[in-house]
């Protein structure tokens, strides 16, 4: 017998994430389910036998030349005020920045828009930016302009390196389909500040 | 490095050599990288599966650390916070190392070859077996099924912390879980047939 469902709550309930209600609902399904219950059971062994911590033993030789060769790295790194532009713009002047560019998308999309229907979601956050990424994306340097101020502003609020890893992916005026909810509801928060102000 | 500066540092919070490092001190952040870089390897080895690749990788993961520890708010620790640096390198290297690989390869890693489990007399050597098995099946998982699957099952990480982490919603970390651990299962299935009547029940 396939039971989806309970399949599903099974591997939750393996990750602890299953609520109460849901744990009683499903150990009264495995008591009369043998499917399910041969199911939780090899999960379970899975689970055991991945828990097992997996000793990756290196000599403390090893160790000492990881540190050497990463404090060589670490000293031949250029001084701070090498470092582009980018990194020491301050969030207020980026915001402004990016404001300024979205209201003037904004403008474009709705003069564009003139005489026919707007569509519904016209003036979603995520259906702006779409916009925006189509209204820019012929211009080179308005969109690395436009992105910059884009990471820069989220530099401040969220985990610089992993924005700058995910920047090197989804380079261009895409950048927003990387972001998560959290930093796009961030995003539209402080656009909507400046714009107000 | 004199004695009495390797006691300092030892003795220092991971705060204070975080608050050092964010000067300038190389020494501090030598000692924060000495704490972590055993457990940051086995996190990428998870990974990556090798050696070397887990070695450049660790190695550029304290190099951005270091580069971006200016921007380290504290409101994590710091082992969180080069954890995701890590896991973010890791998932970067995937993607590139999936783009290069042959299809006909990706797919005889992903599908399997299916070839039959021999268990081996004694115990021990089964539960090896098994491991060895699973470890091949782990890295045989597609992104983003894999990376889900190290964070809570191998770091013991609740689904909203992997979902954090992989900037993707708790629930989508509960449904790869589920489509990994169905993956992983049809990739033991022969070792599970052969030794389904000494499966304990837990």
């Amino acid at each position: 017998m396939k039971c989806p469902k309970y399949e599903r709550w099974i591997s939750d309930a393996l990750d602890g994430s299953v609520s109460e209600k849901r744990r009683k609902i499903l150990e009264g399904h495995l008591a009369q389910c043998p499917d399910c219950r041969a199911y939780h059971d090899r999960l379970s062994r899975i689970q055991v036998e991945a828990s097992r911590p997996e000793e990756i033993k290196l000599s403390s030789h090893y160790w000492e030349g990881f540190s050497a060769r990463l404090d060589q790295k670490l000293r031949s790194l250029k001084p701070e005020a090498e470092q582009g532009i980018l990194r020491r713009l301050g969030w207020r002047w980026a915001w402004s920045g990016a404001a300024v560019l979205l209201a003037a998308a904004l403008g474009l999309i709705f003069l564009r828009n003139q005489g026919r229907p707007l569509e519904n979601d016209v003036f979603s956050f995520e259906a702006c930016l779409d916009r925006l990424g189509q209204e820019i994306g012929e211009d080179v340097k308005l969109e690395d302009k436009f992105t910059s101020l884009i990471i820069s502003s989220l530099g401040e609020e969220f985990d610089f390196a992993g924005l700058e890893e995910r920047w090197a992916i989804f380079a261009g005026p895409f950048i927003w389909e990387s972001l998560s909810d959290e930093e796009l509801e961030f995003v539209e928060q402080e656009t909507t500040k400046e714009i107000k102000s | 490095m004199s004695n009495t500066m390797n006691v300092l540092m030892s003795d220092a919070t991971d705060e204070k050599l975080v608050e050092w490092a964010k000067k300038g001190n190389l020494e501090a952040y030598a000692e924060l990288v000495r704490r972590y870089r055993e457990r940051i390897y086995q996190t990428i080895f998870r990974f990556t599966r090798s050696h070397h690749d887990t070695d450049d990788l660790a190695q550029e993961t304290f190099l951005q650390g270091f580069k971006a520890l200016k921007h380290f708010n504290q409101r994590s620790s710091f082992y969180t916070w080069i954890f995701r640096i890590a896991v973010n390198q890791c998932l970067n290297f995937l993607k590139k190392k999936k783009s290069e690989m042959m299809m006909e390869e990706y797919k005889e890693n992903v599908l399997g070859n299916g070839r039959p489990f021999s268990p081996a007399p004694d115990s021990e050597a089964m539960v090896n077996e098994l491991r060895a098995r699973l470890d091949e099946a782990v890295a045989s998982l597609p992104e983003p099924y894999k990376s889900s699957f190290i964070m809570v099952v191998f770091q013991g990480m609740t689904h909203a912390e992997a979902a954090r982490i992989l900037r993707c919603s708790g629930k989508t970390v509960s449904w790869r879980m589920h489509k990994a651990r169905k993956m992983i299962q049809a990739r033991l299935r022969f070792y599970f047939n052969e030794v389904s009547n000494e499966v304990p029940k837990i």
